[in-house]
């Protein structure tokens, strides 16, 4: 073949998309440009040396015929000879490369050679592509530096397609919605689940569809800075590459993230065709050509022998309820033209929205299962249509309850008599089932909705044990569904169908829900037939749910598989076959949780006999406004949705809602002192009788976060005695927290990412020094030779800070003492002496500086514990129970952490609210409890758990954050500890606390603590309507 | 453990005695006990332990009560330490209260074996010290070989007469010592008689990470072998090195607390002596092999990680892999590849800390790998960061020294 002719192919088959591009030389030019006037999907993109690219394809599931059926186009009119190489790049290359025999390109190779040809001056790419996302940094054709989207995987291509398919939008829409978004929800960036119950809750706030896209826009972008960029050097100009670079709201997010003009980050004209670009160039530069074999070898592929199968699903074990009831007939007796009395059940779901009406006997008159579809309002009024126009004139409505993360909003709307969460209703609604359909009553309840998992063991019709997922969505049914949608099958029937009749379903496994997208496309890749991919993720949803919800709880005998999940009968048979147990798909499993309210409102009508504040079935007709405004109360600065409904109005929004909070949900008043704020006090107070320092002196600043939250009147005294002035970092809000997100290199817990932004935020307020003490360990009980450290992100954190980029040039600034508390107070004198001396502080004088902090530090603690005897004793006297808060000091006092949780438990619930260290100190010996607990914060948690357990009226929540080391085994032990089931919050600068306070008012209400009304009356006999309208 | 420590390891316990054997290779039945058996939170090391424990227990005709699982532990800062006491959980949850957990700790520096802990410990040490230098050759020799698959059989045969050797040899010190050591000098003739092709552009990729992780080759997906099949050649840390900071640990306690001048001082200096004497004995015939190739010594690795890790305030593999990396760029390493589980806190603070370690090093390319189990796409991965690797290479300011290669 002369130098004049021969064409070469790169193919870049990604996750979700195909690309070809097809590099000739001069003398092809005829052949190439006959190819794109006869087949629509290949067009000319340069003339001079001939390039030729395919359009943007979607691989829908089956790579390999995609690619066979593009290249059959190609040779339809480019005859074969007249190709001298084919180089294939791409995550879902290897396989086409292994059947064709031909050579497999990196794709950071292959794009990099594409940009440096086609943009020379360009020093860095951007691609966000389908599933994953790069960042290379080059000086022409060499690649300085790369970096990829970690096994965490957000903001992703796919994942926004998802989102704005959720809210009906197209993803193309995307950009010109979010230009016109008054301001931004605010969605957690680091991994696309959380970010997504962070839409659905903003959603269900009452959040515009544009807002949320915004801050979806914001969350890819600051995700794409701070997990992949990773503080790396971005040197413009930026190419900006791959699909998601057609968005325009993200494209703005990144030059805005990045601080780059229009200009500085441009996106090139083949966005999406680098890497097939740059194969093929790379492929034209080969000497050694592979050679060719026909392309019919992709045709006959018939899949790679598979490793492992699992065993066909099956039904033998599965009972289907809902086979079993009819249409609803009004009790026997009941006349004609009489109004029907009925209560009225709404569950606001993420993905779904039910309402349901049950007569007086608890038979279910209607039930309407829709799409939530991002608009709850217009969900529950659809619905109100619907029960209107069916039954509207012959219902007396008397009672209506609401559940579901969008609760409290419908409830304002709809004006409903009750308010519960979700476990309490669908608990209510199982067993109301159980006993009507004359079965075993019910123990065991998987529900599995579209974005939370839940897990009841029932005994004696009392909830005893109950988990939620915890901040994270494995295993969901909206997962199923967008697996689903990508494969190309139909959620409803062909799911089920398909996985039923597989042969031999996958083994996916288990695993976090966006690692089993990359799971999936991998088996795509290699050719993994459908059927047996769609039965593996059945088997996977059933592994997720109970290694991760159950999690070795108890599961009994009598088990209901509920949700609108348990519509999916392939998932049922997942559980029989995994269990060999029974399972029982309930009748109207999909809006058991409304029929449990339905039926609370029942009893709440049976024990006041109040009248409903139910404002009737049009609630297009109620006069309603809103508007938004951020809450300036505090620091936080809430974004805030104010509705007036028939000029009552009513605020919802983010985080503490201090100034507006809501009123309280229980008839409760907490009988204890509230403990944050005398503690609050209490360092006020001792801070105030310290003495003054030197007006003109050097400032210390102390962050306000880590090991601060435990030992700040320490250092505030210890500084004061030396007659230096400290400075708190301001408490964390949106902007510290941000910054700190973002100035983290590597991917730590929460807390110690927003500890970075309080060393940022003191060396802005330009303070002489900074505190940033290398704590080894805690004081511990003196017998003891087990040590006490502090967890290794504590102890190393002066370290990492000094070398995070926008914290290094102020590591000059640091005051690093190397502590070992438990040693006792010579080491630290000595280490505080030294640390010291550059500042002109004498030993002697530092010395007596850590004596008097010692004193102070004992007094605080010495007054938490008075307060907390105090708390017990008013427990003890008045029979109320008490909540102890167990976690880390700044778990517990963090507000920009925690949601305000706690507090919110106080004045929203009355709950008496007792923090560990008004109860223990960490110095008690673990005798009894764990024999080698090295961790301080550990020995505190297994001490407060083991208190909580020692009295009948204390109940335990354990405020973790989501990737703590030691909490993933703390947790375990604290259970044993406590005696007790005890409920876990895991935070992740997750800014909506719907999700938390579910989880809180569950556990309250498994507690008995939360209902204000009398217990449940006991249930009328099973119900003769629906015994009647069993088949 | 890596896979030849562990059956060195067992063969350790059966010469003094007690019938040991490693756990069965991880599968996929490991993965699925795992994670019934942890909430998902725990590192991914423990995930695979219990598995495979668990997974000892499962299989037929094995009696629990007569079934003792080793597991050694450590009193922090890392979650480490907390694998034995939640195994024990596990165990006292699923019915398994009779089945025994045998734990000696890094802070006495792994002793408190009972009565048989005199012999076994001096018998396990060397039969790691030797199982750490077999992996060496292994190292070595493989990304040279000309027919694949060579070096490994050698690896093996060679291995199993170490085993044999540490199992029949009486454990008389002195004569069990030469014993190995003679077992080593017959596997050194066999590596050097592989016939090979070396390149001098080979790229040097140093591995450090996270000790269960990166000696693993089933929870880090054999990356060292797939670096080999991009034509590199890897330097992995070792076990060894983990017991001399645990020992150096040992000391830096004692002066901290003001003990040492103690007899419990006098009785670690002790020990220390004959282990490092131990690794003089067998380490000595490959003088001329190791050329380039030698293992840093533990205050060497602490100070080298001084500058961004003082060991006073950070503790554990952290500070080893900092200053390991530290030496191997000082050895002309090409690159480093950190491997970890996934959310591991030393894996972390570790990634932290390398933007400013490659800094100072010319850039030499540090990557950090986590692993969980899951599917990624690591040859793409090792693809383009060995694309760095060369580039440095050009470019790099410490040169490699090498060994004169018997068949070069």
């Amino acid at each position: 073949m002369g130098n004049n002719t021969g064409i070469n192919i790169g193919l870049d088959i990604g996750s979700i998309s195909l690309k070809l591009a097809a590099l000739g030389r001069p003398a092809d030019r005829g052949i190439l440009e006959t190819l794109c006037a006869g087949v629509h999907c290949f067009r000319m993109a340069s003339t001079e040396a001939p390039l030729v690219l395919s359009d943007y394809r979607r691989i829908a599931g089956s790579p390999i015929q995609s690619t066979y059926d593009l290249l059959q186009e190609f040779y339809d009119i480019v005859p074969e000879a007249r190709v001298e190489g084919i180089r294939v790049t791409g995550s879902g290359s290897r396989t086409i490369a292994k059947i064709l025999g031909l050579y497999f390109e990196n794709e950071f190779k292959a794009m990099a050679r594409m940009i440096a040809e086609f943009y020379p001056h360009a020093r860095t790419v951007f691609e966000i592509g389908g599933e994953s996302s790069k960042y290379i940094r080059l000086d022409e054709r060499t690649i300085l530096d790369y970096d990829r989207s970690g096994e965490c995987a957000a903001g992703t291509g796919s994942f926004l397609d998802q989102q704005a398919l959720r809210m009906r939008y197209a993803v193309e829409d995307v950009g010109d919605l979010v230009a016109h978004a008054g301001c931004a929800a605010r969605i957690a960036g680091r991994c696309s689940v959380f970010a997504k119950s962070d839409m659905i809750h903003a959603q269900q706030k009452g959040h515009a569809p544009a807002e949320i896209l915004r801050g979806l826009c914001d969350a890819v972008a600051r995700n794409f800075k701070s997990s992949v960029v990773k503080g790396r050097p971005v040197e413009a100009p930026v190419a900006l590459v791959g699909a998601v670079s057609q968005n325009a709201g993200v494209t703005a997010a990144l030059r805005e993230a990045f601080g780059l003009s229009d200009s500085q980050l441009f996106v090139p004209s083949h966005y999406a065709w680098c890497g097939a670009i740059g194969a093929a160039m790379l492929e034209a530069e080969e000497p050694r050509k592979r050679s060719l074999r026909d392309i019919h070898r992709l045709n006959q592929h018939e899949g790679e022998e598979r490793v492992e199968d699992t065993t066909p699903l099956s039904m033998a074990d599965v009972v289907l309820l809902r086979d079993r009831v009819g249409a609803y007939q009004p009790p026997p007796g009941h006349p004609d033209n009489a109004p029907i009395p009925a209560y009225l059940g709404i569950d606001v779901g993420s993905v779904s929205t039910n309402v349901v009406a049950i007569d007086a006997t608890g038979a279910v008159i209607h039930d309407i299962y829709l799409r939530t579809a991002g608009r709850p309002i217009e969900a529950v009024q659809q619905g109100f249509t619907e029960l209107n126009s069916l039954w509207g004139k012959r219902l007396e409505i008397r009672g209506v309850g609401t559940t579901g993360s969008g609760r409290e909003l419908i409830a304002e709307f709809a004006g409903a008599d009750v308010v519960n969460d979700e476990i309490t209703a669908h608990k209510t609604g199982a067993l109301h089932v159980s006993q009507t359909m004359g079965g075993e009553p019910v123990d065991t309840i998987f529900e599995i909705g579209g974005q939370d998992s839940k897990f009841i063991s029932i005994e004696h019709g009392v909830v005893v044990d109950f988990a939620m997922n915890e901040a994270c969505a494995a295993g969901t049914g909206s997962f199923l569904e967008e697996q689903a949608e990508k494969l190309g099958i139909s959620i409803k029937g062909e799911f089920a169908r398909l996985a039923l009749a597989a042969p031999g379903p996958t083994r996916l496994g288990e695993r976090c829900t966006v690692f089993m997208e990359r799971d999936v496309t991998g088996w795509l890749h290699k050719g993994e037939p459908v059927p047996n991919l769609v039965a593996g993720l059945a088997y996977s949803i059933a592994l997720n749910y109970l290694n991760r919800v159950v999690r070795g709880r108890h599961i009994g005998n009598t088990i209901y598989f509920q949700g609108g999940t348990a519509y999916n009968d392939a998932v049922a048979a997942a559980f029989a076959g995994l269990l060999g147990k029974r399972i029982t798909v309930p009748p109207y499993n999909g809006v058991m949780g409304a029929i449990g309210m339905a039926l609370i409102a029942r009893q709440w009508h049976a024990a006041t006999n109040g009248l409903t504040r139910f404002r009737g079935y049009h609630l297009d007709q109620l006069h309603l406004a809103s508007r938004d405004f951020v809450c300036r109360a505090c620091s936080n600065l809430c974004d805030i949705k104010e509705f007036t409904i028939e000029g009552q109005k009513s605020y919802w929004g983010d985080k503490c809602s201090d100034k507006f909070r809501k009123p309280s949900a229980t008839g409760r008043q907490p009988v204890i002192e509230d403990l944050f704020a005398c503690r609050e006090k209490i360092v006020e107070d001792m801070a105030a009788a310290s003495p003054r320092p030197a007006a003109d002196g050097v400032r210390v600043g102390i962050p306000r976060a880590m090991s601060t939250f435990d030992r700040y009147p320490f250092w505030q005294r210890y500084f004061a005695e030396l007659g230096i002035e400290t400075t708190l970092s301001p408490a964390t809000d949106p902007r510290i927290a941000a910054a700190g997100v973002e100035m983290a290199v590597a991917q730590p817990c929460y807390p110690v990412q927003v500890a970075h932004g309080h060393v940022r935020a003191l060396a802005e307020m330009e303070v002489d020094h900074i505190l940033v003490p290398n704590i080894a360990d805690a004081e511990a009980d003196e017998n003891n030779s087990c040590p006490a450290h502090y967890c290794p992100w504590n102890q190393t954190l002066p370290y990492i800070l000094r070398v995070a980029p926008g914290l290094e040039q102020f590591q000059s600034k640091f005051l690093v003492p190397t502590l070992h508390f438990q040693l006792g107070p010579a080491q630290v004198k000595s280490a505080l002496a030294e640390c010291m001396k550059p500042l002109g502080v004498g030993r002697r004088a530092s010395d007596r500086a850590v004596d008097a902090a010692y004193a102070t530090q004992r007094e605080f603690q010495e007054r938490l514990l008075a307060l907390g005897r105090r708390a017990l004793e008013v427990l003890e006297q008045t029979g109320e129970p008490g909540l102890v808060l167990a976690g880390r000091g700044y778990n517990i006092y963090d507000r920009g952490i925690n949601c305000d949780i706690p507090r919110k438990l106080r004045h929203r619930y009355g709950a008496n609210v007792i923090p560990l260290d008004f109860l223990v100190t960490g110095r008690e010996p673990m005798a009894g409890l764990h024999e080698n607990m090295y961790w301080a914060s550990g020995r505190k948690i297994l001490e407060a758990a083991r208190v909580a357990g020692s009295r009948a009226n204390l109940h335990l929540i354990y405020l973790s954050n989501f990737k703590c080391g030691p909490d993933s085994y703390i947790k375990h032990f604290a259970r044993d500890a406590a005696g007790a089931p005890l409920l876990v919050l895991q935070f992740d600068g997750h800014g909506n606390d719907a999700g938390y306070m579910t989880r809180c008012e569950a556990y309250l209400d498994s507690k008995g603590i939360l209902r204000c009304y009398k217990p449940a009356p006991p249930e009328p006999p099973p119900s003769q309507a629906m015994a009647a309208s069993l088949h | 453990m890596a896979y030849g420590s562990a059956k060195a390891f067992a063969a350790a316990f059966r010469a003094v005695g007690l019938d040991a054997g490693p756990t069965p290779p991880s599968d996929h039945r490991t993965r699925e006990l795992g994670a019934r058996y942890t909430s998902g939170d725990e590192c991914y090391p423990a995930k695979v332990t219990v598995g495979d424990f668990m997974k000892v227990l499962e299989a037929p005709g094995n009696d629990p009560a007569r079934t003792v699982f080793f597991m050694p532990t450590a009193q922090g800062p890392c979650r480490f330490g907390q694998y034995s006491p939640y195994l024990r959980q596990v165990l006292d949850a699923s019915g398994y209260r009779e089945t025994m957990v045998l734990s000696p700790s890094s802070n006495n520096g792994y002793g408190g074996l009972g009565e048989m802990a005199g012999p076994f410990m001096r018998t396990g040490w060397r039969a790691l010290l030797a199982a750490d230098i077999l992996q060496k050759l292994l190292l070595q020799y493989r990304p040279h070989e000309l027919e694949t698959g060579q070096t490994e059989r050698v690896y093996e045969a060679c291995l199993a007469d170490v085993c044999s050797t540490v199992e029949s040899t009486p454990v008389k010190p002195g004569v069990q010592l030469a014993a190995i050591r003679e077992a080593l000098v017959r596997a050194r003739d066999r590596f050097r008689a592989i016939p090979g092709r070396r390149d001098r552009s080979t790229p040097l990729i140093g591995v450090v990470g996270e000790i269960f992780c990166r000696l693993n080759t089933f929870s880090n997906e054999n990356l060292v072998r797939r670096l080999e099949e991009y034509r590199a050649e890897a330097w992995l840390s070792d076990i060894v090195e983990w017991i001399w900071y645990t020992e150096s640990e040992r000391f830096r306690k004692l002066k901290l607390t003001g003990r040492l001048w103690t007899a419990e001082a006098l009785e670690a200096w002790v020990r220390n002596r004959v282990q490092k004497r131990d690794e003089h004995v067998l380490l000595e015939p490959f003088s001329d092999d190791f050329v380039g190739y030698e293992e840093p010594d533990i205050y060497e690795i602490l100070e080298a990680a001084r500058p961004y890790l003082p060991r006073e305030g950070a503790f554990g593999e952290m500070v080893l892999n900092v200053g390991k990396v530290v030496c191997l760029a000082r050895k002309g390493a090409d690159g480093i590849i950190d491997i970890s589980p996934f959310t591991c806190m030393n894996g972390i603070v570790c990634e932290a800390i390398y933007p400013k370690l490659s800094r100072d090093f010319g850039g030499i390319p540090i990557r950090n790998f986590y692993f969980d189990g899951t599917q990624s796409d690591l040859d793409r991965d090792l693809g383009v960061y060995l694309e760095l690797a060369r580039g440095y290479q050009k470019r790099k300011q410490w040169q490699r020294v090498w060994p004169k290669w018997p068949r070069e």
